[in-house]
């Protein structure tokens, strides 16, 4: 087990090496001089020349990485010109918004579609699982921004119960941040739903078949308590994987929440540093989200194998 | 020779579609919408998309002359929408068929070749899928500069290793099969192997996996419209027509739901085609 | 062929023949695990005869077969065919050689692209080879109607379009167009239906008396084996154990593994059953090929096991009939008086 984490974290090292790697060269390699991208086009010769002599542009670009990597394994994410903000503290003080979002609308996901699938497992085939089924299958189709519209539609327009802009942070006001976040997480949350739901489905279903379950019905447990009891934790482990690696689309998902609904997170904080043109920023932004993603993906693989223990059997 | 193998891969992918009526459905879903973005504007008598009519403003749908209404500034809807159409799905085809072609090759011999080249490969795609997909069309797409040509390129960034990893499995699968290893006793050579025996039969198995591809990739093209960093205006696309009518959705909610609704069919109907397609498969 | 003594060169020649597998270790910094696939293989086979080879499932009969393709080389040992060793051959003499030798997978579907069409397959081997278009279809048409398909009707389909045994028929085509010396048969007729088996084994017996063919027939089927071979070995977890003339094998088995296997097949000739008087019972199970036993590697499940058996391994020792066995303790039986003795030599520089 241990071996297994070990080895597994040995690979990360050099996915995450290749990340920045790509992450640096993609912004710093690219057409379009990067002084005159933040001066602007009417700036003078002069202020390009200097600004470029003040970022160290004219090293060459190896030498550059190497520079900033060596910052960054320090924690030194650099200092944002356009904004005027230190890179990394901005991004972790707007962290914990997105993580809010991506959570709560992953828990909301988890409690809608569980007892769903459990209602499915016991029924299947009737004009329930159709009727979900279509449900879902529309939520899947639907993007984000479009469900956020509809939701904004409904409830702050037509119902004028929740608000469609504005962030309370949850320490300032509990009641007011779980307001101003419904919205965002239940665009969030139903997606996450209509995945869920699927892939429990999937699994309860085949789980249903197995032998385990028509011995424990023969001896006598009611219908409700083996699925709950016996499909049920065995389908976790699918479920828990597709939570899992469904965090790194969620991070593009609250990118375009939080743009919507205008929540301090990080994805605003990247899509407004890239209408800046504030290549720095985004630079921070996206190693941090990509390690994040990461790291995550690392969680769900021995998740999975702690879970389910033949996984150990075929790792090579 | 490698073109029309995968040609008539392709025909024999929708050959095989059931002949169900739900197929049939979709598909004729599709084709409406294909030919009304790409063909409608020249049959219809649409008035330009970017006319502007302020007397007409925000005119409901089912008003004269403008079927869909219009929208802030009194440009016809249903124009922009099919014009919007065409964006999203030339976007969206062509940033998986780059996905397909390179993605596929790229798959196709790491799968096949194994060893130091399938490592290689490997980690380069571990790298790309480290970051979301929208995130990564968002970033290529702003500092490649927006055209229709660097969004296609910034979404197929995500296409291609989404596409190489099918593939890759792919060639795992059908490497092992004995006409693979009979071919190789006849003595032909890794290229030989690889194009006329592993190539056909992969990509069999990863052609269906393009709807749902598709229906993806239009999600992120419009999502990058949407957050006004995709084609730039004036071509209008959906995402874009969509973030226009977020300031007027009190007022006339119709002018994003309009464009809302095609993207919605239009996803749903490749999603649907996709998963009808894989389960036969299956 | 020798002018002064008459005796035919063999078509075929495997000398200790050794294959192994490695396996990458359960734990990091232990040493890889090894499978003992194939052990010292050694037999001859003459231009136009048929070899059969039988043996359990995992004893290494695909293992031996493929590495005499050179798909991959053996480990150890040489492989010579029409005199030329095929290991130490350059690309060109080594591409060559092989076309003479052509190989039959077991399961017909597998073995033939489904996006390929019939003819198209059956040519493969002559385009890879430098044919042109209209000589490989010339080609093509003799070799398909050499095994009973119609290349107007089938030439164009594809092989999902076809039964099992066409499919077999067409593999076998296949084989034929480069006009082989030698077919190497692996399992071509288990998974098919008893009637078809047959009509397969009619035809590979014609095939042999019009083109000279020899064969190297791999099955786990005695029955099937007997019918087409002159000789026939029995391996066992990578080591032939008996080897000889098909008839003398049968009716008087010397190894006991050849007679336990031999005792498990039905059979209706009450004559033979009754000559059969040693019926050996095998106990245990297949070892692993990880970790094979010492010395000879049948002891663990041999009735007749003693010291000896755990401590040296027994080699090929012959008759003067040709029938070789390895085993200390061989199965006597009361018509054969001969004593045996050497006469297969095990190392590779054989004069």
């Amino acid at each position: 087990m241990i071996a297994f984490i070990l080895r597994r974290i040995m690979q990360l090292v050099p996915v995450l090496l290749g990340v920045t790697l790509l992450t640096f060269l993609l912004f710093n390699l690219l057409p379009g001089n990067m002084a005159l991208a933040i001066l602007g086009p009417d700036a003078s010769a002069e202020a390009i020349a200097h600004l470029q002599e003040k970022l160290g542009l004219n090293q060459p670009i190896m030498l550059r990485y190497l520079q900033w990597l060596g910052h960054v394994l320090t924690g030194d994410f650099g200092w944002s010109e356009v904004q005027a903000q230190p890179v990394l503290p901005t991004i972790l003080q707007r962290f914990p918004v997105t993580l809010e979002i991506i959570l709560l609308g992953q828990l909301i996901g988890v409690v809608l579609a569980v007892p769903a699938a459990v209602l499915v497992a016991l029924r299947p085939q009737r004009w329930l699982d159709r009727l979900v089924g279509m449900l879902a299958y529309g939520a899947i189709a639907t993007p984000r921004f479009l469900l956020g519209l509809l939701l904004i539609l409904a409830f702050s327009v037509y119902l004028r119960l929740l608000p469609s802009t504005g962030f309370v942070p949850l320490l300032a006001n509990v009641g007011e941040n779980l307001r101003s976040v419904t919205l965002p997480a239940v665009t969030i949350g139903v997606l996450e739903f209509a995945v869920y739901f699927r892939v429990l489905r999937a699994e309860m279903l085949r789980n249903l078949a197995e032998d385990f379950v028509l011995a424990a019905r023969a001896k006598g447990i009611s219908p409700l308590r083996a699925v709950l009891r016996h499909v049920l934790r065995n389908s976790a482990v699918a479920l828990v994987t597709v939570i899992g690696v469904g965090f790194g689309p969620l991070v593009s998902g609250a990118v375009i929440v939080e743009s919507l609904f205008s929540l301090p997170g990080a994805g605003d904080l990247l899509v407004n540093s890239i209408y800046q043109r504030d290549a720095v920023m985004v630079q921070g932004v996206v190693v941090v989200v990509a390690a994040t993603v990461v790291l995550v993906n690392l969680l769900v693989d021995i998740a999975h194998m702690w879970l389910d223990p033949r996984i150990q059997l075929l790792d090579g | 020779m490698t073109a029309r193998t995968a040609l008539r891969s392709l025909f024999r992918v929708v050959r095989r579609l059931p002949a169900g009526t739900e197929t049939w459905l979709w598909a004729a879903v599709l084709a409406l919408v294909a030919a009304g973005c790409y063909v409608g504007p020249f049959v219809l008598p649409l008035p330009s998309p970017e006319a502007t009519d302020f007397a007409n403003a925000l005119a409901p749908i089912g008003s004269p002359g403008h079927w869909l209404g219009t929208d802030a500034l009194g440009r016809d809807l249903l124009a922009r929408c099919l014009y919007g159409g065409r964006v999203s799905l030339t976007v969206s085809i062509g940033a998986v068929a780059i996905g397909l072609v390179v993605g596929g090759t790229l798959g196709i011999i790491a799968g096949y070749r194994g060893g130091i080249v399938d490592a290689c490969i490997s980690r380069c795609l571990d790298v790309l899928f480290a970051f979301p997909g929208l995130v990564l069309a968002l970033i290529v797409a702003s500092y490649l500069g927006p055209s229709l040509r660097n969004v296609t390129l910034a979404i197929g960034f995500y296409t291609v290793p989404a596409y190489a990893r099918m593939a890759r499995a792919g060639a795992l699968r059908v490497r092992e099969h004995n006409f693979v290893r009979a071919a190789q006793m006849f003595g032909g050579g890794g290229w030989y192997v690889g194009a006329r025996h592993i190539l056909p039969n992969v990509l069999f198995l990863i052609l269906t996996y393009a709807f749902v591809l598709i229906g993806i990739a239009m999600v992120i093209e419009a999502g990058l419209s949407f957050l006004g960093l995709g084609v730039p205006p004036p071509q209008p696309s959906w995402g874009q027509l969509i973030a226009m009518g977020k300031q007027d959705i009190s007022d006339a909610p119709h002018i994003a739901l309009v464009p809302g609704l095609f993207l919605f069919v239009t996803i749903a109907a490749f999603n649907r085609l996709g998963d009808i397609l894989q389960a036969r498969d299956g | 062929m020798h002018a002064e003594t008459g005796v035919v060169d063999p078509l075929l020649e495997a000398r200790a023949l050794t294959q192994v597998f490695r396996l990458p270790a359960m734990l990091p910094f232990r040493p890889p695990r090894v499978v003992h696939a194939v052990s010292e293989v050694s037999f001859t086979l003459a231009p136009g005869a048929c070899l059969g080879l039988v043996g359990e499932t995992g004893c290494g009969k695909s293992t031996l077969a493929r590495s005499i393709m050179q798909a991959p080389p053996p480990a150890a040992g040489d492989v010579l065919f029409q005199g030329q060793s095929l290991v130490t051959a350059d690309r060109e003499t080594r591409r060559a050689l092989r076309r003479q030798m052509q190989y039959v997978f077991q399961d017909p579907f597998a073995s033939l692209d489904p996006t390929w069409r019939i003819a198209d397959l059956v040519a493969e081997p002559l385009r890879i080879a430098g044919w042109d278009g209209p000589r490989a279809r010339v080609r093509t048409e003799e070799v398909l109607l050499a095994v009973g398909i119609d290349p107007i009707r089938y030439g164009a389909r594809r092989p999902r379009e076809v039964s099992g045994g066409q499919c077999q028929r067409i593999a076998v085509a296949r084989a034929l167009a480069l006009s082989p010396a030698l077919l190497i048969c692996d399992e071509v007729v288990s998974g098919l239906d008893v009637s078809i088996q047959a009509q397969l084994l009619n035809l590979f017996v014609e095939l042999r008396r019009s083109f000279g063919l020899a064969y190297l027939f791999i099955s786990h089927d005695l029955g099937v084996v007997r019918h087409l071979s002159d000789r026939v070995a029995v391996m066992y977890l990578g080591r032939i154990v008996e080897i000889g003339p098909s008839d003398a094998l049968y009716r008087r088995p010397r190894h006991p593994y050849t007679a336990a296997l031999l005792g498990a097949v039905p059979s209706v000739s009450r004559g033979e059953a009754a000559r059969r008087r040693l019926r050996v019972k095998l106990t245990g199970e297949l070892p692993s090929p990880l970790a094979p036993p010492s010395g000879c590697r049948f002891r663990t499940r041999c009735p007749r096991a003693e010291a000896r058996c755990a401590a040296e391994t027994p080699s090929l020792l012959a008759d003067t009939a040709g029938h070789a066995v390895a085993c200390h303790f061989p199965l006597a039986d009361a018509a054969s008086a001969d004593q045996p003795r050497p006469t297969l030599s095990l190392s590779p520089t054989r004069p």
